[in-house]
């Protein structure tokens, strides 16, 4: 165990101090201003593994039709599902570590950041004294500069924010960050599993703000900004966008409940009454140049060229299902 | 963890769930029993001397009373105990605690004054054998002071205590702890207090040092360095001497606040501390001893600030150490006990400590100040042990559980 110390220490919690120390020499002793830049450097040192999670949800995201379908498949066989899932993920290159990797690795920069903020700060004489192992002997500042002042705007960075604007903060941020990556699915069960995700986060993260220092809370509020601007440039608004829609107004439910005309209402009413519907471009490309005679993946049928072919289609299929009954 | 890892929550991969509850554990059970290093203060206290009786603040909040000759303990501990607000996220359900002591007992007459963590001075009647079970006075009456008190209490010959306190503020109150005039350095002081007849020198975390009238407490002068100042300063003849941590000791004038030398002098010394001035220095025939946590004793000229000798301890040197007769007892935080002869500047390992419990042997710690009376020092160790040393041969004459009573 000891030595796992001198391995954290060494390779973690003194780096962190002295930056701290040395960036707060340079930030005019302002040590919330100090976290906020760490957290930036702390984010463009860890870039390319966002960018590789990023990659990695976007393809866990694109493997959903084909889970899904797989699932339908190997409804009855959950070895055999769960198989399947592992064959798709390493043919597609995707792995789930590449989900929790940048979690995992930020745990111990919290923690250490955290163990940081609690000697600089010097909260208690213990952890204080126990700063001046850490110190590089060789940086006279780092000597000279602690304790580093603890107020920053209305907070004490040793202590949990009394007036829980931090926690709140925490919350509201992480909660944006979560829901700009959340996507909508149709499947109840993925819905009520990722409404659970969205908002269990953001309230976990909250309460831990109403109890650690602030500093650490800042860090936090920081880190998420960040990831929403991150993610604002990679992926626009996303789920977010749906929060911020402005909702319709009564003027626009009626307009959207008025007759469309004549014409389009004729053509809707043509696919309505067919089973398949079909992509109408497709239906125009096959009428304009009469070339189209691409094959349905699912039938190895062609498309019928005309309105009057899908009735008829239509037609034997229902008096096939009825023969079925 | 958040870019919607959502295979990670279906079938057989429900990891994502199982992680962050995982997380959630560990942070909520390392924040709340401070295993993340969070500051949970616990306290380092000395203790005073009379003829016959030794009392010393244990880790815990205990003020206990033990016989000096074979460190049986007399009477019932007096217990501090303080109001905590309850903890966020259920980590305490709040009420009372136990008081770190940081601030050593200190006798005069019969009354024993301490200074608790929690910011409240405290004085028990001490009838030669044991303490009232409660306090006679209490400073402030109502409540506590903004800060912590980490520094010793220093009294005068009028029996008024002086101490500062984390508020920034230091304090001067009378016997019975009304009082007398307060003055705001407007920065947190850990440092105790050094006073002579018409002067108090205490140092604080913005780097100054300041001479105060102890009469009313008005500034006399202040001293800025380069880092701040937690050691006391030691006052000798016509000058006040501190280290700091910015790795320089000084020499000022007590009058005028004037810089005398400072060690060392230059950046390009070649002997240079490595470390904090953390440890209260001592003066003896013409000599300062600055302990420094690099682990070493820096013997200067009082006069020139030139090194006279240098003691490699071994390990870092936050315990302050105590003169008895021509000898400075100083330890380590390894456990390292050594007797300093400032007469010829030899020194002598007396003993080094050892807590053996059953078949078992723990490396103790020493941080808190040593304190001593009629050749036995005694040493208070991280594992709540009080040891009684004799200072010649370094025999241990008896070892006490503060925690458990157990010898």
């Amino acid at each position: 165990m000891e030595v796992i110390g001198q391995i954290w220490d060494t390779v973690l919690l003194s780096p962190m101090i002295n930056v701290l120390v040395v960036l707060s020499h340079y930030l005019f002793n302002n040590f919330g201003l100090t976290i906020i830049v760490l957290t930036f450097i702390i984010h463009g040192a860890m870039f390319p593994l966002t960018r590789r999670q990023m990659k990695a949800s976007k393809g866990m995201q694109e493997l959903q039709p084909k889970i899904a379908e797989l699932r339908k498949k190997y409804a009855r066989d959950k070895q055999k599902l769960a198989q399947e899932q592992m064959a798709l993920m390493k043919q597609s290159g995707v792995s789930p570590a590449g989900c929790l990797l940048p979690m995992l690795i930020q745990m111990p920069i919290w923690i250490a950041l955290y163990q940081s903020i609690i000697r600089v700060l010097a909260v208690v004489p213990e952890d204080f004294l126990k700063l001046s192992h850490h110190l590089y002997t060789p940086w006279s500042t780092v000597f000279s500069q602690v304790p580093l002042e603890s107020s920053f705007l209305w907070l004490d960075l040793a202590r949990a924010d009394s007036l829980l604007i931090m926690p709140i903060l925490v919350g509201v941020t992480m909660w944006m960050s979560q829901k700009m990556v959340t996507p909508e699915s149709a499947d109840p069960n993925q819905q009520a599993q990722g409404r659970m995700m969205l908002w269990m986060m953001p309230i976990m993260f909250g309460f831990f703000a109403m109890s650690f220092p602030s500093g650490l809370a800042l860090y936090w509020v920081a880190s998420n900004i960040i990831r929403i601007v991150m993610q604002y440039f990679i992926g626009g608004w996303g789920g977010l966008a749906t929060v911020f829609r402005p909702r319709q107004t009564e003027a626009d439910q009626k307009a959207q409940r008025r007759p469309a005309p004549v014409e389009k209402k004729q053509k809707i009413e043509k696919v309505v009454d067919a089973d398949i519907v079909i992509p109408r471009e497709s239906t125009e490309e096959g009428t304009d140049n009469g070339t189209s005679r691409d094959k349905r993946p699912d039938s190895g049928r062609s498309y019928p060229d005309s309105i009057e072919a899908i009735k008829r289609q239509s037609r034997r299929s229902k008096s096939k299902r009825r023969k079925r009954r | 963890m958040k870019t919607g890892c959502r295979g990670l929550l279906h079938g057989r991969h429900r990891i994502l769930p199982l992680a962050i509850i995982l997380l959630a554990v560990i942070l909520t059970a390392a924040g709340c029993s401070g295993a993340l290093g969070r500051g949970v203060a616990q306290g380092w206290a000395g203790g005073a001397v009379t003829d016959d009786t030794v009392i010393v603040g244990s880790r815990g909040g205990k003020i206990i009373v033990l016989n000096a000759e074979d460190g049986t303990i007399q009477g019932d501990p007096v217990v501090l105990v303080t109001q905590v607000p309850s903890g966020g996220f259920g980590c305490s359900a709040g009420g009372s605690a136990g008081v770190a002591i940081y601030s050593s007992p200190v006798i005069r007459d019969d009354l024993v004054y301490v200074g608790g963590y929690n910011g409240k001075v405290y004085a028990f009647l001490f009838d030669g054998e044991s303490l009232s079970a409660e306090s006679e006075y209490d400073f402030p009456r109502e409540g506590y002071l903004g800060g912590s008190i980490v520094g010793e209490l220093a009294i005068d010959q009028e029996d008024r205590v002086y101490f500062g306190s984390s508020d920034g503020k230091v304090y001067a109150v009378d016997a019975t702890l009304r009082s007398i005039w307060e003055y705001d350095t407007g920065d947190e002081i850990w440092s105790s207090p050094a006073i002579t007849d018409d002067t108090l020198f205490i140092g604080n975390f913005g780097k100054k040092l300041y001479a105060l009238d102890i009469a009313d407490g008005s500034e006399r002068w202040q001293f800025e360095t380069k880092g701040a100042i937690i050691a006391a300063p030691v006052v000798y003849e016509d000058k006040v001497y501190f280290g700091t941590f910015g790795r320089r000791f000084y020499a000022a004038d007590t009058a005028t606040g004037e810089e005398v030398w400072r060690f060392p002098a230059t950046d390009s010394d070649e002997v240079k501390p490595r470390n904090w001035f953390w440890a209260n220095p001592l003066a003896s025939n013409g000599t300062i001893y600055a302990p420094n946590l690099d682990g070493k004793v820096y013997a200067l000229d009082a006069d020139t600030g030139a090194l006279v000798a240098e003691f490699d301890l071994g390990g870092p040197i936050s315990s302050s150490p105590v003169m008895v007769g021509e000898l400075i007892i100083v330890a380590t935080e390894n456990g390292d006990v050594y007797s300093l002869n400032t007469t010829d500047n030899h020194k002598t390992l007396l003993v080094h400590l050892e807590d053996v419990v059953g078949e078992k042997v723990y490396e103790e710690t020493v941080q808190a100040p040593l304190f001593a009376g009629d050749g036995v020092v005694y040493v208070h160790t991280l594992r709540d042990n009080l040891y009684a040393i004799n200072v010649q041969t370094g025999e241990v004459l008896w070892k006490k559980s503060l925690t458990s009573g157990d010898s």
